[in-house]
């Protein structure tokens, strides 16, 4: 469980759309907690794309406005291909830890 | 030389006659010997290199007479003899008696092979409840329904050894509650401890402590305070090879004029030791941010913080870690509440996930 988890949170997919939500929830400008609770809800694939799926067009919102960098469009290929290998359960795991650690200054303020 | 403590399935009753041994054992030699108790499964074995060991050099020696004072930090005399209430004095006084008087017999009781204590419910010393809550049941006979709600009783010598041991190990929390008072007990038990170490692990941690939800909660912050020592000490020690296996634990609460015992049991340090022995500074950092999240806890109003942390440290699995992960992330989320020193960097989040069973 341990090593699945630790091979999922250092994967790159992970990393870049982990990064992103932590922006989305940190940043004063943003807070999409919406999301943050759909992704934790999430307990089929199809809810939780459909969550990654709302989480991307309202930050593409901010990200314009805001000149914010997006995940790269293959992450989110392969962070698909992650939840049909591993299940929901550990990619968002491993997601969500991203947004629990220390960010930038900027993104804490 | 070797000295061995035979487990009886009374396990917080046979830990303690194992740290009394040893503190014994270290009193009645020369100064710069020490033992080292050991957890070999059916027995705890104490190792000592010496063989010269005297009942004369505990008369001299000022550490001994001072393990029986009652320190105003910890109170641990009072309260081992709790339900003895103004008797705890004398029953103190006869725990030095004993052991001071019959050190030799004693030494020489557990030497290579040691023999099992007598327990029975009429002949010997009662075996206090806040000692090991076993004593507050009765004891089962040879037969099925032979059952008696008498005290359990064992004899003098292991009956001192207990109660000195339980001074040295025990660290017992008192915290009031709604007019009553809770006592949260715990004892760590040692995988392979040497005594010098571990006097030095008693006088750094065992004041530490917060207002705890349960005793859950008061093992598992006691579990990582000694964890976080352990690593301290073996970064900063060139031989350092000492480790705890466990922790054991229990709760008392009052009942009127008495004393009951409450919830109870046995935490794996395994885990915990694992990382702490690592000596990679992550889990340093690890560390102090799991005792931010147990002082955090300890506030009114953030009980949730304790519960989810007590939780994942008692049980680290995926679903303890979601919700330490989605409690401590409300808090972050909340502007200005948990400061930037206090979260979890990239690195120190890998042990974190590491611990996750």
């Amino acid at each position: 469980m341990s090593d699945n988890l630790a091979v999922l949170y250092s994967n790159e997919a992970i990393k870049d759309f982990g990064s992103t939500l932590r922006r989305a929830l940190r940043m004063e400008e943003i807070q999409d907690y919406t999301s943050l609770i759909e992704l934790e809800n999430a307990e089929r694939e199809e809810d939780f794309a459909d969550a990654v799926r709302k989480f991307l067009r309202r930050y593409e919102t901010h990200a314009r406005r805001l000149h914010l960098r997006r995940p790269a469009e293959e992450n989110l290929e392969k962070l698909m291909k992650l939840v049909s290998d591993y299940g929901v359960r550990l990619v968002r795991a491993a997601l969500i830890s991203h947004a629990l650690v220390r960010g930038t200054r900027d993104e804490e303020q | 030389m070797n000295f061995f403590i035979y487990k009886t399935g009374l396990e917080i009753f046979d830990l303690c006659r194992a740290y009394g041994l040893a503190m014994l054992l270290d009193c009645a030699s020369p100064e710069e010997e020490v033992p080292i108790i050991s957890n070999v499964g059916s027995m705890y074995r104490i190792e000592h290199d010496t063989t010269n060991f005297s009942q004369n050099n505990l008369h001299s020696n000022i550490k001994w007479y001072s393990l029986f004072e009652e320190s105003t930090d910890d109170r641990t005399w009072s309260r081992i003899f709790l339900t003895d209430k103004q008797k705890w004095v004398k029953k103190t006084q006869k725990v030095k008696d004993i052991l001071t008087e019959n050190a030799d017999t004693i030494i020489r009781n557990f030497q290579n092979g040691g023999r099992l204590p007598e327990i029975s419910s009429d002949k010997g010393e009662t075996l206090s409840g806040p000692l090991d809550p076993s004593a507050f049941k009765g004891l089962r006979g040879k037969t099925g329904g032979d059952y008696s709600e008498k005290q359990t009783k064992v004899d003098s010598y292991n009956w001192a050894l207990a109660c000195l041991g339980a001074a040295v190990s025990g660290r017992y929390r008192a915290q009031s509650q709604g007019g009553k008072w809770d006592y949260f007990v715990v004892f760590p038990v040692p995988e392979r401890v040497s005594m010098d170490n571990f006097r030095e692990i008693r006088s750094s941690i065992y004041t530490i402590g917060l207002k705890y939800l349960s005793v859950q909660n008061a093992a598992a912050h006691f579990s990582v305070v000694l964890a976080e020592k352990v690593y301290t000490m073996a970064t900063s020690k060139s031989k350092f090879a000492d480790r705890f296996s466990g922790v054991f634990f229990f709760s008392m609460f009052q009942s009127g004029q008495q004393y009951k015992p409450s919830s109870g049991g046995n935490l794996s340090l395994y885990p915990l030791m694992e990382l702490a022995l690592s000596g990679r500074r992550s889990v340093s950092r690890m560390f102090e941010v799991w005792n931010y999240l147990f002082r955090k806890g300890s506030v009114q109003g953030c009980e949730d913080m304790a519960e989810a942390i007590t939780q994942f440290i008692m049980n680290p699995s995926l679903e303890t870690y979601e919700k330490h992960m989605k409690v401590f992330l409300r808090y972050i989320l909340k502007p200005k509440e948990v400061k930037f020193a206090n979260m979890y960097d990239d690195e120190t989040l890998k042990e974190v996930i590491a611990y996750v069973r």
